[in-house]
């Protein structure tokens, strides 16, 4: 099961998951917000928590009848698998966690990457949006995956996110705090740690093996936040050699 | 800064070198990990780093931080995907804090679609546009706010109508009722006093009912007809009956055709001649009698009310049909000045006209409208 983080859509792992299609059945989703979920089903209070988003994959596991799921999470998404494996014990075979960061903030001795007064900059350029978010979303063509002939579709038409999702979706993500609960993961997980990761830098990749008893960390030679996209061969090799 | 030595102005115009410096625009080219290998001369004014500084960096390290994130999360990814993007408006940080927007197009470059080379972003500045945006963004928000307390206004006078349509309307009727019922039984010196009250209570019902259309014609409901084919006759009929009985001192005259056959509301026609009658009732010389033609050709039909007395003032004559109008000269025993803007409204409603001639020997008020009927 494969699960995007913030900022995207399912799309963001098409170039990986077609490398295990053959041996294991492939989940891909798209959370509620983003791409072309149903926006209807948004609501702010159960989405103003990373438990809200657990909820979901549990929900699909279970609508879907899965087992022994491996479940690969992207930025937030990891987070996002971590409290659901805990949720639901025994759904989970294994998690690969792929930039994770339980904490963006710094706090005393812990380095999340951001300090308090960006993370609010941050939230503020969402909620100013000067940055351009609303551009990515298509109203017309949202919800309507069939009949993309009945919108113009926008130049930039990938990873569209409402606008006003995104915003509630940024503050989940950015304040969100899992320090004290990815300790308690026990089954075999996997760390995924780019070079050059401005969101989830190699403080925070170290942080969650050390806090994972038994974990793998493995630092990549892709750079930046989305090694699924930038290194899809060597994400694949990764995950792979995990698995076996 | 002035053109190398060695070129000539062709070769300067054909220069690469020149063409990717000296540019209005930032031009950056990273690798395909996103770091940055080059950068030109705007783009090194404005992150305030140098040449040296730029190389190594990668591209969101120019940028604000919900810039960086937006780049690392959303804009990177879709660049991947799609192999572009364009038109999106970032902040790139001066080194002394300031920031500055652009606007960023990107286009991945290889020889293979799927292994790219390096990316090339082209940086525009915008500040001035974000400026616009932003006041379109709060004349928005100001103009919202002015028509949410307009609908809240508009809702008011709507209730208003009602509260005037339905709490005025019932009384009157009941007061009207027992007028009438007076009229036989009470003693002959008294009849006068009953008299007033019907006349009253006709002009009050009059007043009410033209409020009540001009409340909606100025809602943007308009004058709502209910159009049937009539027989005209018997509609103007009664409404000269009515008046003759509450001004039973005044002659009113009717001059017709019969059998005329109009498609129109007759509801609507008997309150415009009713209105042109008690007009002419109340301003024509007392004593003298009015006269109502009707008339009906092949192409028009016509209704005309006509009396005598001092003629309507030039001025005047151009301001008859607007709303509020009242004769000037006389205590006004008229009320609110909107029965002439109602038949207008009422005439216009038909496809019809009103108009005015009024001189030394008479005035008249004459409505035309299309005859065919209708099948």
């Amino acid at each position: 099961m494969f699960v995007h983080g913030f900022g995207c859509d399912q799309n963001m792992w098409r170039f990986v998951y077609p490398a295990f299609e053959e041996n294991y059945k492939i989940i891909l989703l798209d959370q509620v917000g983003a791409g072309n979920s149903d926006l209807s089903a948004y609501e702010s209070e159960k989405y103003s928590k990373l438990d809200g988003y657990a909820d979901d994959i549990i929900e699909i596991a279970e609508k879907l009848k899965l087992q022994d799921i491996i479940f690969v999470g992207h930025s937030v998404s990891s987070m996002t698998g971590i409290i659901a494996s805990q949720k639901a014990p025994g759904l989970f075979k294994s998690l690969i966690l792929v930039g994770p960061s339980p904490c963006y903030i710094n706090d005393d001795d812990y380095v999340g990457g951001f300090t308090r007064p960006q993370i609010e900059e941050l939230l503020e350029s969402l909620d100013n949006n000067h940055l351009g978010w609303s551009m990515t979303m298509a109203p017309v063509i949202m919800g309507n995956p069939d009949r993309k002939e009945l919108g113009e579709e926008l130049s930039n038409s990938f990873c569209r996110t409402n606008p006003d999702i995104a915003k509630q979706f940024a503050r989940t993500t950015f304040l969100s705090d899992s320090r004290d609960i990815i300790s308690g993961v026990t089954i075999p997980t996997l760390i995924l740690q780019c070079a050059n990761d401005v969101i989830a830098p190699v403080e925070v990749g170290e942080y969650v093996h050390e806090k994972i008893k038994g974990s793998t960390l493995v630092f990549m030679e892709a750079t930046g936040h989305c090694p699924n996209l930038s290194a899809p061969e060597e994400t694949i090799h990764e995950i792979r050699k995990f698995l076996t | 800064m002035e053109p190398q030595n060695n070129l000539n102005g062709h070769q300067l115009q054909e220069s690469f070198e020149d063409f990717f410096e000296k540019s209005l625009c930032g031009f950056i080219v990273t690798n395909a990990k996103g770091i940055i290998v080059r950068g030109n001369e705007k783009v090194i004014q404005w992150s305030g780093y140098s040449n040296e500084e730029l190389k190594n960096k990668r591209f969101s390290d120019l940028l604000s931080i919900g810039g960086k994130v937006y780049y690392e999360t959303h804009l990177f990814p879709l660049l991947r995907m799609q192999g572009f993007f364009d038109e999106v408006m970032l902040e790139i940080v001066h080194t002394s804090g300031t920031k500055m927007q652009v606007l960023v197009n990107a286009l991945e470059r290889g020889f293979d679609k799927d292994n790219p080379q390096f990316i090339r972003f082209i940086l525009l500045k915008s500040s001035d546009r974000l400026q616009y945006e932003q006041n379109l963004k709060l004349a928005k928000i100001e103009t919202d706010i002015e028509l949410a307390t307009q609908k809240t206004n508009v809702l008011l006078r709507e209730q208003l109508i009602a509260v005037l349509g339905h709490d005025l309307r019932n009384p009157l009727s009941s007061i009207m009722m027992a007028a009438s019922l007076l009229t036989n039984s009470v003693a002959e010196d008294d009849k006068k006093l009953v008299s007033v009250i019907n006349q009253s209570s006709v002009r009050m019902q009059e007043l009410i009912n033209n409020i009540l259309d001009f409340a909606r014609t100025r809602l943007g409901e308009g004058i709502i007809l209910k159009k049937e084919n009539v027989l005209i006759i018997p509609v103007i009929e009664q409404v000269i009956n009515e008046l003759a009985l509450s001004f039973p001192q005044r002659k009113i005259n009717l001059t017709c055709d019969n059998n005329i056959v109009v498609y129109c509301d007759p509801n609507r026609i008997a309150q415009l001649l009713s209105n042109l009658v008690s007009n002419a009732l109340t301003h024509g010389e007392k004593g003298t009698p009015i006269s109502v033609t009707v008339h009906q050709d092949e192409h028009s039909f016509e209704l005309a009310v006509i009396n005598k007395g001092e003629p309507i003032p030039a001025d005047m004559q151009q301001h008859l049909f607007e709303p509020f109008t009242k004769e000037g000269k006389r205590p006004s025993q008229q009320g609110l000045g909107l029965g002439l803007y109602i038949c207008a409204e009422t005439a216009r409603a038909h496809d019809g006209s009103l108009t005015c001639t009024s001189n030394e020997s008479e005035t008249c008020f004459r409505f035309q409208m299309e005859s065919k009927p209708v099948d």
